[in-house]
């Protein structure tokens, strides 16, 4: 029997494969992006250039975290493969993948991921010409690093999972494109792509904590920065491992209620 | 092969409402209503048969397919198709069945059909060598060998039917669901697919049940026909046992030499290709024959039995076969 790895792989290789076809798209995705985090930076600028400071970031720790955070909310944030799904299951053609002896999260998460790594590919330039630019501010040592990859991988896991919920709406409400877009407004304002999520309140820092949020952007450039201590680092993991299987639990459980209620009635 | 006992199939619908306050009406305060897409259906199929899915659209073809697929559960009802209840999905069940349906593709549109075909390698776990001769004598047989390297998308309709039904049949299922297989084929097209139908089925053994609007389709491939109507099985058995219950029917058709002398006695229509058509009992033909010959100078004359295809669209709109 083919083992679920290699179907994942197979799957991931025509994902790739057919992300690829998507030159324009793929630009215009990494240009808006890089416009975003230019304006940001040109906001910070004129508030940092009164107070200085603010919440122990300088203006170039800022240019730093912006730049950062941005690409690696671009390697995880999902809007496409959300959308292309949740129509596939309102039209009915998701039909394709149930058909087979393939688990419809390995196809949403391949899809997905196979849509990202063209863009992982494009972000490691990125962190090396950041490293060239200010030394001091950006000089990641081997457990930065590695606290780094394991974050990220943390944040595409639990990415995966939330965006697979919300793809599993779809089955109750046929148009779920708002709550798609509605997650990602809020990963946008309370993942740390905006700023720094210690900007906040403290009691609206703490609440966040309690979230999978952070995990996405915030606690993963603040490894790359070295801003996150090594104890807080294994807390943080290990609560993120919880986290994981408890959505991976409720993935599991929305799936087969989702599943029963296909209707596709007409062809 | 597969047992289905009092399938039934409810659907929850609403009424978008008309116009702007229709709408916002709907928008407000939804009425849903049940819709029974099959209702209490129940029959036996064996294996390396082919049967055909008849009826109207709306009428639970498509439902009843996917039902028997796994893809959708039932409101209530049993079926066990190869031994497995289908819509439990485990992968043996899955392993074991090819799926066509020609309103949806299975493919990936953006990428060549080699790359698909290779994607159903992985998961259905066919050995390479096993793969590798199973794909040349299926784009063979199916003439699309020339093809199999260009992007999905940028193939004809029947080309990628072709493909379709070559990733359909790639891991040698033992049942073959063909919805609607030949839409919006040219008459070339359609041939070459039903020919390998046929082949499937005589030389593999795959069983098929195959839903289709051309009566050739089935005329040609399927010893036996279920008419579904309203969600309801209403005939199971030959085709033409079916069209016989509408009697033994001639038609005569005729064009005259003079035209306006047709007597209207005789009951003959005009059709829009110009000739006289009169639909009689078999037994009738001659007399009626007779009279005709007596009554207008006839030009030319045939006697043939309507086409099947207007036989069965009588049945559909009766709603009912003629006991």
């Amino acid at each position: 029997m083919a083992s679920p790895v290699r179907i994942f792989l197979a799957q991931l290789r025509l994902s790739f494969a057919s992300a690829l076809q998507y030159r324009a798209d793929y630009l215009l995705t990494i240009f808006s992006v890089a416009v975003s985090a230019a304006v940001e930076i040109a906001l910070w600028r004129l508030v940092l250039k009164k107070t200085g400071q603010v919440r122990g970031y300088g203006l170039a720790d800022l240019v730093a975290y912006l730049i950062l955070a941005n690409v690696i909310s671009m390697m995880c944030v999902n809007w496409d493969s959300v959308m292309e799904m949740s129509e596939e299951i309102r039209q009915g053609t998701v039909s394709r993948h149930l058909l087979k002896p393939i688990s419809l999260f390995s196809v949403a998460t391949g899809d997905w991921l196979a849509r990202k790594i063209p863009v992982m590919l494009g972000a490691f330039p990125v962190f090396i010409a950041l490293h060239f630019w200010n030394p001091l501010l950006f000089h990641p040592h081997l457990d930065q690093v590695l606290m780094f990859f394991t974050l990220l991988a943390i944040s595409l896991w639990l990415s995966a999972e939330i965006y697979f919920l919300i793809i599993m709406t779809a089955f109750w409400l046929s148009e779920n494109q708002g709550v798609a877009v509605g997650f990602n407004v809020l990963r946008w304002g309370f993942a740390g792509t905006a700023f720094p999520l210690v900007f906040y309140p403290g009691l609206l820092v703490k609440f966040l904590d309690a979230t999978p949020l952070p995990y996405f952007v915030y606690y993963p450039t603040l490894a790359l920065l070295g801003r996150l201590p090594t104890e807080e680092f294994f807390l943080k993991f290990f609560y993120a491992i919880f986290i994981g299987c408890a959505l991976s639990f409720n993935r599991w459980a929305v799936w087969h209620a989702a599943e029963r209620r296909l209707q596709t009635v007409g062809g | 092969m597969i047992r289905v006992q009092g399938l039934t199939k409810i659907y929850r619908k609403y009424n978008a409402g008309e116009g702007l306050l229709g709408m916002a009406r709907n928008f407000a305060l939804r009425r849903y209503e049940n819709i029974a897409a099959v209702e209490g259906v129940s029959f036996e199929i064996e294996a390396g048969s082919c049967v055909g899915l008849l009826g109207a659209n709306g009428a639970g073809k498509t439902t009843l397919v996917k039902m028997l697929a796994g893809l959708l559960v039932p409101t209530s009802g049993e079926a066990l198709v190869m031994g497995e209840i289908p819509w439990h999905r485990h992968n043996a069940f899955l392993r074991r069945i090819g799926v066509v349906m020609g309103q949806r593709q299975q493919l990936w549109i953006d990428v060549s059909a080699r790359e698909n075909l290779k994607l159903n390698q992985v998961v259905y776990d066919i050995p390479l060598a096993d793969f590798k001769d199973r794909l040349k004598s299926l784009s063979q047989m199916l003439e699309v060998e020339n093809l199999l390297d260009v992007q999905v998308r940028k193939l004809s309709l029947g080309e990628k039917m072709k493909m379709e039904l070559c990733a359909a049949l790639l891991h040698r299922p033992r049942l073959l669901f063909l919805d609607e297989p030949t839409i919006g084929l040219d008459v070339v097209a359609q041939n070459r697919i039903r020919e390998f139908i046929r082949e499937q089925v005589r030389n593999d053994g795959v069983t098929v049940l195959l839903t289709s609007h051309y009566m050739k389709d089935l005329e040609e491939l399927c010893p036996r026909v279920f008419l579904i109507q309203s969600g309801q099985l209403l005939h199971d058995g030959p085709l033409s046992a079916l069209v016989g219950r509408l009697g033994d029917i001639k038609r005569v058709s005729f064009t005259v030499l003079d035209a306006g002398t047709v007597p209207e006695a005789l009951g003959a229509r005009k059709g829009d290709d110009g000739r006289y058509h009169i639909e009689i009992s078999a037994k009738d033909v001659s007399a009626v024959l007779r009279t005709l010959m007596n009554a207008v100078n006839v030009d030319d004359l045939s006697v043939m039995a309507p086409p099947i295809e207007e036989r069965v669209r009588q049945i559909m709109q009766q709603g009912r076969v003629p006991v």
